[in-house]
């Protein structure tokens, strides 16, 4: 059997565990064995070996320290011998920090990575008690395992099966990926085509609709360019009735809209001109009407005016005595001023009469002529006497000429008043006359009669109704011309929707077949990684059951050597479907109970099953066809494990596997293996380490014998 | 039973079963030239980087023509929109 490259020749050990105080334990040999009594420290060295290569990561790395050593340093440092000298890993736990920390330093003293070292460390077995650890060489694509506890794993392993197992996995686990992507991916070409169905559906509904009644009428079906042929037709028409024109480059839907345009701009302008001219109308028949009113009442006034002006004249001539006013006025003035001298005179005699009493004159006051006295009062009186009925004559006179004049003046004024009335009554007519001459654009006065005018308000009712009725019938083209519009643009619809479904039955078939196509490379992609996935594992399949029952018997032979178990002394590798399809599991059984497998763990005891996890290390150590880096057994208490009574069995397969393997074995039996060690092991091969007292403060006490 | 009564050497055991062994029992099941040819990609990805360059290539092969099947599910989506 091939060497390891690496020999373990020694620990360091200081405040781990069982230790203190820094203690080396030397293995110059290659295999080493512990006696001493329980608790005297053994265990310390292998788990101290153990810790240094892999830490502890299963739980806090505190607990490692030894209580009693709180402030020194928690490390361990293995001396391993190669060819090139001496190799130092080093691992240590500073006080107060939760991980340590691994050194490795090559025969020059230099440091060097694990992975450089080391990159497939690995151990296997029981948690405790035993320890199989190994450091594979490098093998291109091999993943390294920190643990191969598990059953199959340890078997795929020495059988140098383990890329297999763990392509098919992550096979299974991409096909998994990829089966939801593809899913993904169908979905979506899955929701477009729904999508295009869809809208092809709607289409359909708008199409069928719009043939239900079709624009064409009676026609049949029009192409494309027959439609823009009518389309573009009717247009120049209308270009020429609005006076506009239409560039060629118009689409047909432009066409159409500026059509819809000129026919809306066209209905407008008419409207607009009928009703301005409406609405003319109207104003004029009003407004002739009310000028005949005007004319009527200006002619009922200047009647009236009139009669009544007879009538004050014939008044006033009666008041004036059939005279002119005038002349009434002038004898009024005449009788007024011989009143006044009458009254003048009369108050001259008056005051002359008192003159002469009060002075008894002589004398004419105003001529100064010479009279007597008395003849003087006499000539006064009589004067006086005289003059008093005269005076009263004329006050009656002017009195009743003063009450002629004023009725006169009334009467007058009155006809005057009437006179100006008729007068503006006149005025108004001939305005009104001259604004409907006006109105009606007649120049001649003289040819517009009452009749004319009534001739001419009924000539413009009839108009008014004329242009109603045009109006009615711009509106009536203009909605011909509407529909027309909305015909032509429902053959566009008709057209734009046969497109359209055209265009869509296309990207159902044509358009989408470049992702079709993409996604049948997946699916077939996906197809060939699964027949790969499936061939191999077929492959793999047969392998493994071929290998199974020779396995089995290979595994049931150490097994008893190992444990000399009497009630399950069959062991049988299965092929577990339905958990994983690369799982192997272990089962036991009895020729006593054929046909029957059962879980180690449920029917062996702690020492059977953890003998069962290392069998097949034992079994395969007779194949071991490859030197490893570091081989090592350490075998904590060997009755945990293994069936002591029968030591020879058990010394026996140690010696099988010790001869690739460095065996380091701690036991409280010392009395049963000391003696056989020489039958199976050379005595160059192997050191004796004893182990004296165990004091918790300085640690162990050992010694190589 | 021992290995002896068993009757298989040491060589056969692990020739008749080694990964070795399965994939060129693997090489001979495989039909389709298209299987066979990505099965020669995939040795050689194993044989450089081992089952993890295998599952990377495999990973991006996959992803490569899933995103390619996607980059055309979208351009079309989009070209609808036009």
């Amino acid at each position: 059997m091939p060497a390891a490259k690496f020999q373990l020749r020694s620990a360091t050990i200081e405040g781990f565990k069982g230790f203190t105080l820094k203690q080396t334990v030397t293995f110059p040999r290659k295999h080493a064995f512990l006696f001493g009594k329980n608790y005297s420290g053994k265990s310390s060295i292998l788990e101290a070996i153990r810790w240094c290569l892999f830490g502890l990561r299963e739980r806090p790395e505190r607990e490692v320290r030894n209580t009693y050593y709180p402030l020194g340093e928690c490390q361990v440092t293995l001396e391993l011998k190669a060819l090139d000298g001496m190799w130092h890993v080093q691992r240590g736990l500073r006080p107060g920090a939760d991980r340590s920390r691994v050194t490795i330093t090559n025969p020059n003293g230099q440091e060097v990575l694990q992975s450089q070292v080391f990159p497939y460390l690995a151990r296997m077995g029981p948690k405790e008690g035993t320890h199989i650890i190994f450091a594979a060489q490098q093998a291109s694509g091999q993943r390294p395992q920190a643990d191969i506890s598990d059953f199959h794993k340890v078997l795929y392993s020495y059988l140098h099966l383990e890329e297999v197992p763990d392509l098919l996995e992550r096979l299974d686990n991409l096909l998994e990926e990829q089966r939801s992507a593809r899913e993904d991916v169908a979905s979506e070409i899955s929701d477009i085509e729904e999508s295009l169905r869809d809208k092809l559906n709607r289409e359909d509904l708008s199409l069928n609709e719009l043939l239900r009644n079709p624009p064409w009428g009676e026609s049949s079906i029009p192409t494309r360019a027959e439609s823009e042929t009518k389309i573009r037709s009717f247009v120049e028409q209308m270009a020429k009735l609005t006076n506009r024109s239409i560039g060629p480059e118009a689409s047909p839907q432009e066409a159409l809209e500026q059509a819809e345009q000129w026919c809306q701009e066209l209905a407008n302008a008419s409207r607009e001109e009928m009703e301005r001219k409406l609405n003319e109308q109207w104003n004029k028949a009003i407004a002739l009407n009310n000028l005949l009113q005007n004319i009527q009442q200006a002619e009922k006034s200047q009647a009236e005016a009139q009669e009544n002006i007879g009538r004050l004249e014939k008044e006033l001539a009666s008041a004036c005595d059939g005279q002119p006013l005038e002349e009434l006025e002038i004898k009024l003035e005449l009788v007024r001023n011989q009143m006044v001298e009458s009254n003048a005179k009369l108050a001259i005699a008056k005051q002359a009469e008192k003159y002469c009493k009060d002075y008894s004159a002589e004398e004419c006051p105003v001529c100064l002529a010479k009279y007597t006295a008395d003849d003087l009062a006499g000539k006064i009186g009589y004067s006086i006497e005289q003059a008093t009925p005269q005076e009263a004559a004329l006050a009656k006179e002017l009195e009743d000429l003063q009450a002629r004049s004023k009725r006169a003046s009334e009467l007058d004024n009155k006809r005057r008043e009437l006179a100006c009335r008729a007068q503006s009554a006149q005025e108004e007519r001939s305005s009104a006359i001259s604004q409907i001459c006006s109105l009606l654009e007649v120049s001649n006065v003289s040819l517009l009669s009452e009749q004319d005018i009534e001739a001419h308000l009924a000539a413009l009712k009839s108009s008014e109704e004329t242009l109603r009725n045009s109006l009615r019938s711009t509106e009536s083209f203009s909605t011909q011309w509407r529909k027309r519009i909305e015909d032509l643009r429902g053959e566009l619809r008709f057209h734009g929707y046969r497109d359209k479904q055209q265009r869509l039955q296309w990207q159902l078939t044509s358009g989408l077949e470049p992702t079709r196509e993409l996604f049948r490379e997946m699916v077939e992609l996906e197809n060939t990684v699964c027949s790969i996935k499936e061939t191999l594992e077929q492959a793999f399949n047969e392998a493994v059951k071929r290998v199974l029952p020779p396995l089995s018997g290979m595994m049931t032979d150490v097994y008893c050597r190992l444990t000399g178990q009497p009630s399950f002394e069959k062991v049988y590798i299965q092929s577990v479907d339905g958990l994983s399809s690369q799982s192997l599991q272990v089962r036991v059984g009895s020729e006593r109970i054929p046909d029957q497998f059962f879980n180690p763990e449920d029917v062996l005891n702690g020492q059977a099953n953890s003998a069962l996890r290392l069998v097949p290390y034992f079994v395969f150590s007779r194949f071991q066809a490859e030197a490893l880096e570091l081989d090592l057994l350490l075998i904590d208490d060997p009755s945990q494990s293994f069936d002591t009574s029968h030591v020879e069995l058990l010394l026996q397969e140690l010696a099988n596997a010790g001869s690739h393997a460095q065996l380091i074995v701690a036991t409280h039996e010392e009395e049963r293996f000391r003696p056989k060690l020489s039958q199976y092991f050379p005595t160059s091969e192997y050191e004796v380490i004893k182990f004296m007292e165990f004091d918790p403060e300085k640690g162990p006490s050992f010694a190589n014998e | 039973m021992t290995i002896e009564e068993a009757g298989i050497s040491n060589d056969n055991l692990f020739k008749d079963c080694d990964s070795t062994y399965v994939f060129d029992q693997l090489r001979r099941g495989l039909e389709s030239g298209g299987s066979r040819s990505l099965w020669r990609r995939i040795e050689s990805e194993m044989r450089s980087g081992g089952v993890g360059a295998v599952e990377t290539y495999l990973r991006s092969t996959f992803t490569e023509v899933v995103q390619r099947a996607k980059d055309s599910a979208i351009h079309f989506q989009e070209s609808l929109k036009e």
